[in-house]
Parts: structure tokens; C-alpha cells; sequence
């Protein structure tokens, strides 16, 4: 909590003025109490990041730098590897200017564009082996032009549902009850947000404080009538489980 | 000119293994940062949260920004020039090119304005609901009001209510003399007077 009463005297001030700095030095301001140690940890993991980064990332980075100039090196001056390395390339550069499938999931019929990456992978002889033939076209092959692709098996979803409210309006007289008859009067209210945990059989447990409505009373309230909240609980495929849920019950004078 | 070598520091800080010290001489975890930095930290974090505080609408804003400006600064510690500002002035530094950052964004985003209930965390201990009511009211219009002066007096109206600096620390931070913090420091307070004046009575 700070509140700064041992400012520097601002001479010479008329009164109004004198009051409005007095105003401003008394302005009470609170840190939330976790805020401190939550950044000193934060600021400890990015510190250690960092610091592994700098110690044994350079070696790493060295390593992979190093391994690639020698494989260029090799790839430029052995005149095989040299040859394999173009044709590679080549290859590669046909893969990418190769038509997108056409619609309906089938491919273009075999020879009628450039290879595909499935028949580089596969490393067949092509022009080497002295035929006409393409690369690409004995894979394309194997499945006949009417045959569809394979699809992919589908996932099941389960169905689920998830917590709700067994009966509003009881709810509403529920928190009514709690809600602190001087706040009432005084038109004091607000909404309170909470995080609860509910069970298998639709109870309520664990609640928590998610966002404060900014009056404690009202707050306190809220946190005491939210265990007397009944719920249909979740369901996975027809079975009931336990789920984190979120409720943000309104205080409100009438 | 000296450079604060924050690696070597951190290696050689004379705390127990997996302990530090605080400046109260409290034996607590140790984060791993770096020894000069934990001590800043510990010092001058309510210096930088109080400012920026004050500046910004929301407690939450005020948490990331000043968790942006510790990381800044760890970042940059080895770049931290001791023969050129003292490591609050410094810090502050930082935290003011943070708070524009975060207004210019939410300029953007014309969300500048400060509710009612974005204020409660500035008041506390009054005896009462009404009063409490009243006092966050009247936090409400001051706060509001000084967003609506020029960026000068907002920084240094901070630099007073928010920080809690002295004249001569607010020169060292401004880079001017102290009988121009008390002028500027004066003027502020009362375009400040005059704009919650005008918007009461509007």
C-alpha cells in the first residue's frame, strides 16, 4: 500500500490547490499481494531461458552451420555427388511447378504433367534407365483411373453436454436470500464472477473467486450461496462427469 | 565507462545454494535472477507499479505493464549505464516509454477512459460503503481528468502521486532543474483543478 505523505512540500500553493495535492498524495494504491512474487518467477524463467540460450546455443549453432558448409563443400567438389545433387534439384524445381490435382480427389492422368513427390521419394531410374517414360508414372499405376482414394477413417466425437442451471428463477431468490439487506438498501450491486467445480451428480464444489464484483460483501455473498447452486451436470456420451464450470450471478437492488 | 556485467554478477552473488537474501536480510527461494536485478527488483517494483498505476486505467493494465518493463529491462541490463542514471531513474525511463506504448495502443482502440469499477483497488480502509462509494467517485473523476492533460503534466503529476519521487529525483528523471519541476508540478495541479472543475459542473 503506498501512500505518499512524505512528499516534497510544494510552497507557495493556494489553498484549493493545496487541497487537491494533499488529495493526490493521500491516493492509497495496493499491489494485489501475489502480483510480486507471480513476476519475480516470470522474470526467473525468462532469465534461465535466456541463459541456456546463450551458454549452449552457440556450440549448437556452430555444429549446424559447420555440417552444412561440409556437405556443400562435398556436394560441389565430388563430381558424382556433384551430378546427383543437380538432378536432385531439378527434380525439386518440376515438383513445384506441378499442377494442383484435379477435382473429384484423382490425379491427372500419368505422363500428362511432371513428376510427383511420391515418385522422387521413391528414387526411380527415369531418364537414366534410357526409356521415354516419365518419373512418377509406376507409382501412379498401381491404382486404376476408376478407383477412389482411400479416405481417411472418421474420428468420433462424443457426444457431450455441459453444465446448466437446474432452475433459474429458484437460483435467483437463492442469491436474493444472501444478498446483505444494507447493500439492498443502499442500492449497492453487481456481478460477481465465479469458477466452480461441478460433480458427477450436479453439486457444487471448490468455488473460487474468478472476478470480483469490487465490494467485498457482495462478493463474500456470492462465494456463500454459489455451493446451494444445483446444476444438470455434464454428459460424454451419455455418462455423467465432473466439469469446471462458470457462473456470473448479479446482485442487484430492485 | 563502467557496464554492470549481470552474468558474472549473477554467478558470484554470495547467497546460499538455492537461496537469496532480501534486503531485510529474509532468507527466501531464489529466482536466478541476477543479483543486481533481484535487488532492483525488490526495491523499486511499488516505484514502477505505483506509476504506472496511476497512468493507466485498470489494476490489470498496470500489472502488464510493469511486467513488461521488468522484462525490458532484463533484457537490457548489460546495456544499464550506472555512471549515467541511478537504476530507479533508469527503470523509470523505461517505464514511461511502456505507458506510452500502452496508451498509444489503447488510443487506437479508444479505450481510454477509467469506470467506476475499475477504481477499487486505489481505495481502501474506509469506514464506510458510502464513503467508499464517494471516495471512488471522486478517484474516478481525478484520474479520468488527468488523462485529459497534456502527456508533461500527466507524467510528472505520476512521477509525484504515483511514484512518490522527490523534486530533485523528478529533475534527474525530466532532465530539468528542480524550480522547474515545482512551476511545471504547480501548473499541472491546476489545469488539473480546472478540468475535474469544468467536467463537475458540466
Amino acid at each position: 500500500m503506498n501512500e505518499n505523505t512524505n512528499l516534497d512540500p510544494l510552497g507557495d500553493l493556494p489553498p484549493e490547490l493545496a487541497e487537491l495535492d494533499r488529495e493526490l498524495a493521500n491516493l492509497q494504491i495496493a499491489e494485489r499481494p501475489s502480483f510480486a512474487p507471480e513476476l519475480e518467477a516470470e522474470l526467473g524463467r525468462a532469465w534461465q531461458t535466456r541463459a541456456r540460450w546463450r551458454g549452449d546455443g552457440h556450440v549448437v549453432r556452430g555444429a549446424v552451420a559447420a555440417s552444412l558448409t561440409a556437405l556443400l563443400l562435398v556436394g560441389v567438389a565430388v563430381p558424382p555427388a556433384r551430378a546427383s545433387l543437380v538432378t536432385r534439384i531439378q527434380q525439386l524445381l518440376e515438383v513445384f511447378q506441378e499442377p494442383a490435382p484435379v477435382a473429384g480427389g484423382e490425379f491427372a492422368p500419368a505422363g500428362a504433367q511432371g513428376p510427383g513427390l511420391a515418385s522422387i521419394m521413391a528414387g526411380e531410374g527415369g531418364a537414366e534407365d534410357g526409356s521415354s517414360r516419365r518419373r512418377g508414372e509406376a507409382v501412379r499405376e498401381t491404382r486404376s483411373a476408376g478407383e477412389p482414394l482411400t479416405e481417411f477413417p472418421a474420428f468420433r466425437v462424443p457426444e457431450s453436454t455441459y453444465p446448466t442451471l437446474v432452475d433459474l428463477e429458484s437460483d435467483r431468490i437463492l442469491m436474493r436470500r444472501y444478498y446483505p439487506p444494507e447493500l439492498q438498501r443502499q442500492g449497492v450491486g453487481g456481478t460477481v464472477g465465479l469458477l466452480l467445480w461441478v460433480d458427477s451428480t450436479g453439486a457444487v464444489d471448490n468455488v473460487k473467486m474468478a472476478r470480483s464484483s469490487g465490494v467485498s460483501a457482495l462478493d463474500r455473498a456470492a462465494l456463500q450461496a454459489a455451493p446451494s447452486l444445483r446444476f444438470h451436470p455434464t454428459t460424454r456420451s451419455g455418462h455423467s462427469v465432473g466439469e469446471l464450470g462458470r457462473v456470473r450471478p448479479g446482485l442487484r437492488a430492485s | 565507462m563502467m557496464k554492470v556485467d549481470a552474468t558474472e554478477r549473477a554467478s558470484t552473488a554470495h547467497a546460499p545454494e538455492g537461496r537469496a537474501r532480501t534486503a531485510g536480510g529474509r532468507s527466501r527461494p531464489a529466482s536466478g535472477l541476477p543479483h543486481d536485478f533481484e535487488a532492483w527488483y525488490e526495491e523499486h517494483r511499488g516505484t514502477v507499479f505505483r506509476y504506472v498505476r496511476f497512468r493507466v486505467a485498470t489494476r490489470e493494465a498496470a500489472e502488464d505493464v510493469t511486467s513488461d518493463v521488468f522484462m525490458k529491462a532484463l533484457r537490457s541490463i548489460q546495456r544499464y549505464d550506472p555512471t549515467l542514471a541511478s537504476p530507479r531513474t533508469w527503470l523509470l525511463r523505461i517505464a514511461r516509454n511502456a505507458v506510452t506504448d500502452h496508451l498509444r495502443s489503447l488510443r487506437r482502440r479508444g479505450s481510454l477512459h477509467v469506470s467506476l469499477d475499475r477504481v477499487p483497488d486505489l481505495v481502501a480502509d474506509v469506514p464506510s460503503q458510502e464513503e467508499r462509494v464517494m471516495k471512488e467517485e471522486r478517484i474516478q473523476r481525478l484520474l479520468n481528468g488527468s488523462q485529459a492533460l497534456r502527456r508533461a503534466d500527466q507524467e510528472i503529476l505520476s512521477l509525484r502521486y504515483g511514484a512518490g519521487l522527490g523534486n530533485a529525483e523528478i529533475a534527474e528523471a525530466l532532465g530539468v532543474s528542480n524550480n522547474a519541476v515545482a512551476v511545471r508540478l504547480h501548473r499541472a495541479l491546476k489545469r488539473l483543478k480546472e478540468v475535474v472543475e469544468t467536467r463537475e459542473s458540466s
